[in-house]
């Protein structure tokens, strides 16, 4: 017989075994659990500081009448970097106090583009020294800010002659894709983004560095894990999405895809 | 201390133990990856842990998962750096012995791997999972005319780009009627 269903059926024999680690996968599951409910009562807590500070705006303003200060800066870098529940999946995990791998050719130190306030996350497979990635989170004083070191950093790549065969897309205001990992994206917290590949000579190496802004926020990552095929783009979304305090106060309980 | 209970636990081993091959061959045809198959089982059962207490049941959990996979591989390919990569020129296999099922297979393996991902999908759930129609369309999220739309313009594609060996190959009484 010789139909679509055979040649399926012989492809998926060549698909193999699963390589599942159980412990790893009910680690991960319990962790994404963990910070669902610390996210939550993190919204209880910020709702009641809100709340208390509302009170006080009120008394302030009915006993002395001026203009309250409005802060600046709008949103706030998330305490955690998003991406360590990710590198169990390639036999990664984060290196406390490392100092970020820097990026062959034209990669800089995103801490120099002028950032607020940063953070970084270093994560490595202690086995294989060429798998690592870095985890940005730039702040901003404002969005404009954040637009102009996205645009900087596109530009420095683009303009860049080292190393060849660098490819890069840029994207903007574009909707955020819902995903496994996002599925409550609503293409709001993610206003322009760019991935820039790099082949430094091996077929089969790429140094990919992708950049995303929301608001006031940037999230750089660099890596040397993901192949040409589309993954940074969906981890720089899951990022950004989940790198800023906005997503959880506006998914309170935030519940898995159905 | 885990948060899920020892017996949740023990209800998403036996889901893992048991379907986790199954899931992986779905995932590796709509993706054709080995490395991206493995990463979306992962990543899909570790949503249906999260998601455990309203699954419990295996087949629940297993229609769950399988959906996860789908849905996120559709996702990824539609991300721009996984374009459809269609082929220009007829394939120089064209005209071969039909009783080469291995070079047809092959054939028709390439030419389904450069399908939109919805489409691909789709022929995946309809003609490898045996899903209905029905069923098709609520795992790809999608009306029950979206999906024969999609197969329909699927299954021209590859009779245009195989040529005349897939007469045997894409008869439309082959998938199951919903």
């Amino acid at each position: 017989m010789n139909t679509l269903r055979d040649v399926f059926a012989r492809r998926a024999d060549e698909a193999g075994a699963p390589d599942l680690d159980f412990d790893a996968l009910v680690g991960l599951g319990e962790a994404r659990l963990r910070r669902r409910r610390a996210a939550t009562v993190g919204v209880g807590a910020m709702a009641a500081l809100v709340a208390i500070a509302v009170v006080l705006a009120g008394v302030q303003i009915h006993h002395a009448p001026q203009p309250v200060h409005k802060p600046s800066g709008g949103e706030v870098i998330a305490p955690h970097p998003y991406l360590w529940w990710q590198a169990p999946y390639w036999h990664g995990a984060r290196q406390m106090g490392a100092t970020p791998r820097t990026l062959p050719g034209c990669g800089d130190d995103p801490r120099t583009w002028g950032a607020v306030a940063s953070q970084v996350a270093v994560y490595a497979d202690p086995h294989h020294p060429g798998k690592w990635f870095n985890e940005y989170l730039l702040q901003y004083a404002d969005a404009s800010s954040a637009h102009h070191a996205f645009l900087d950093a596109w530009h420095h790549m683009k303009t860049c002659p080292q190393p060849n065969h660098g490819r890069g897309v840029r994207t903007g205001n574009g909707p955020l894709d819902r995903t496994i990992f996002n599925p409550h994206a609503d293409g709001q917290s993610y206003n322009e983004e760019f991935s820039w590949l790099r082949l430094p000579g091996n077929n089969h190496l790429y140094y990919a560095r992708g950049v995303a802004r929301a608001g006031n926020v940037l999230v750089v990552l660099d890596t040397s894990v993901w192949n040409d095929d589309g993954r940074i783009d969906v981890i720089l979304s899951q990022a950004v999405e989940q790198a800023l305090p906005h997503y959880y106060e506006s998914h309170p309980g935030v519940a898995p895809m159905a | 201390m885990s948060i899920r209970s020892k017996n949740d636990v023990t209800g998403f081993s036996e889901l893992v133990a048991a379907r986790s091959p199954a899931l992986l061959r779905t995932a590796f045809l709509v993706v054709g990856d080995h490395q991206l198959a493995q990463d979306l089982l992962q990543e899909s059962l570790v949503k249906a842990y999260v998601a455990w207490p309203r699954l419990r049941d295996v087949t629940k959990a297993e229609a769950y998962v399988r959906r996860t996979i789908v849905t996120t591989a559709i996702s990824w390919r539609r991300r721009r750096s996984f374009h459809e990569r269609p082929v220009d020129d007829p394939p120089s296999t064209w005209g071969i012995d039909p009783t080469e099922e291995l070079a047809l297979h092959d054939l028709v393996w390439q030419q389904v791997s450069s399908l939109p991902p919805r489409q691909r999908a789709a022929l995946v759930l309809r003609y490898y999972e045996d899903l209905t129609e029905t069923q098709t369309a609520e795992v790809l999220g999608c009306s029950v005319g979206t999906v024969k739309s999609q197969v329909s313009a699927a299954l021209d594609k590859l009779r245009q780009r195989v040529g005349p060996e897939s007469a045997t190959l894409f008869s439309d009484d082959e998938a199951v009627t919903s």
